[in-house]
């Protein structure tokens, strides 16, 4: 049914596409085709943070979001050198299935340090938060954007290969409606996705994406409060031996690298301040992090 | 039970080490393990290099600490025991 949408072997950003994007996520092309021009619409929207390439995008690296799909043609479906990834029957779980499989595509092929991170920046100097995913780390990224501080990543922490320096990860946040009421953002014009989620481009947050040069200025342990109530906040310091076994233990592939990676986290903690961060609120622990980090 | 007279360490061939402030890093040659040491963890690491008993380690952190070996023997010992079980130290009789 598909097939005569893809391109010949299975490349699936060769043929013919109503949208067709190219993005570049950590250093790799990604080329992304989409069959109508909504859907393509709303994939801009994601990735705009993202700079546009000219250069060829490895088939590795190429999607292509069918809709209308499935045996009764009411479907989306997301393909990819590999083959589809799966079929939905709504825009916005197709969307969520495309921005899992990207985001892991552009931190697996990433050739430096990468760290599961939100990263904030105040001019130069960046803010990252190590922590696993339900942890609160896009939505404190979010509350960051409303306190005045710059976009570098909900996601990534990314240090390059070259002199140690940090590469933004600016996707756009995908925040549940909670999140959304939480950090103020309720009322913009998202990117429906699955879930329920909301994905928030960075300028509809009023927010911008932080340039480089960057440096890691302060590694901060996130302390949630029980439930998602207010609670106490609190900036406490911690060592810079303890920031490097966040880094260390929220690390995407220092296993690649071990003895890279070793001196690089090493070099981040020597370089940056350690703090325990205790909160409930988010806007009230990012305002927290402006008045004595930013 | 850790024998006082044996010498300890050195470290295994391969282990990277590296300083964050009081702290060590080291890095296990095979399992790609990192280890962040605190503070005591990484006197012993310091102490332990082939020269000393263990008696000897912890007169020296007794000194370090102003406290008596008998307070601070256990600990030690258990930390020397811990780099032997993570492979970072040879074993005991190695």
């Amino acid at each position: 049914m598909t097939r005569d949408r893809e391109g010949p072997d299975g490349d699936p950003g060769a043929g013919s596409a109503a949208h067709d994007g190219t993005w570049e996520l950590l250093g790799t092309p990604f080329g992304i085709a989409c069959t109508s021009d909504a859907v393509g619409a709303a994939v801009a929207r994601l990735f705009q943070a993202f700079p546009g390439v000219d250069r060829p995008v490895d088939a590795a690296y190429r999607y292509l979001v069918v809709d209308g799909c499935g045996l009764h043609g009411n479907e989306r479906c997301v393909h990819t050198a590999a083959g589809a990834l799966d079929a939905s029957g709504a825009v916005s779980d197709a969307l969520s299935l495309l921005l899992t499989a990207v985001n892991r595509a552009a931190i697996d092929a990433f050739a430096g340090f990468a760290v599961h991170a939100g990263v904030l920046a105040a001019g130069s100097s960046a803010i990252a938060f190590p922590a696993p995913s339900g942890t609160g780390k896009t939505t404190l990224a979010a509350a960051g954007l409303r306190a005045g501080f710059d976009y570098v990543s909900d996601e990534a922490l990314c240090v390059g290969p070259a002199a140690g320096q940090l590469v933004p990860y600016p996707r756009a946040l995908a925040l549940s409606p909670w999140s959304r009421q939480a950090v103020g953002l309720g009322h913009v014009d998202g990117v429906e996705l699955g879930d329920g989620e909301t994905a928030v481009p960075v300028d509809v947050s009023g927010a911008r994406v932080a340039a480089a040069p960057l440096r890691l200025a302060h590694v901060v342990n996130l302390v949630r409060a029980p439930g998602s109530g207010p609670g106490p906040c609190v900036l406490a310091p911690a060592t810079r031996g303890e920031a490097m076994t966040w880094l260390i233990e929220r690390s995407f592939n220092h296993y690649k690298r071990p003895a890279e990676s070793f001196h690089v986290a090493a070099a981040l903690a020597r370089g940056a301040h350690a703090w325990r961060l205790a909160y409930g609120d988010p806007l009230e622990a990012a305002a927290l992090l402006r008045d004595r980090l930013g | 039970m850790e024998q006082g007279g044996e010498r300890i360490g050195p470290a295994v061939a391969g282990v990277v080490e590296t300083e964050v402030d009081e702290s060590i890093a080291l890095l296990h040659p095979d399992s790609s393990q990192v280890y962040v040491l605190n503070a005591t963890a990484a006197d012993v690491w310091r102490l332990s290099d082939g020269e000393r008993t263990l008696d000897e380690v912890v007169a020296a952190l007794a000194i370090a600490y102003g406290a008596t070996p008998e307070a601070i023997h256990a600990e030690a010992a258990a930390t020397v025991a811990r780099f032997r079980e993570d492979g970072l130290l040879p074993p005991a009789g190695g």
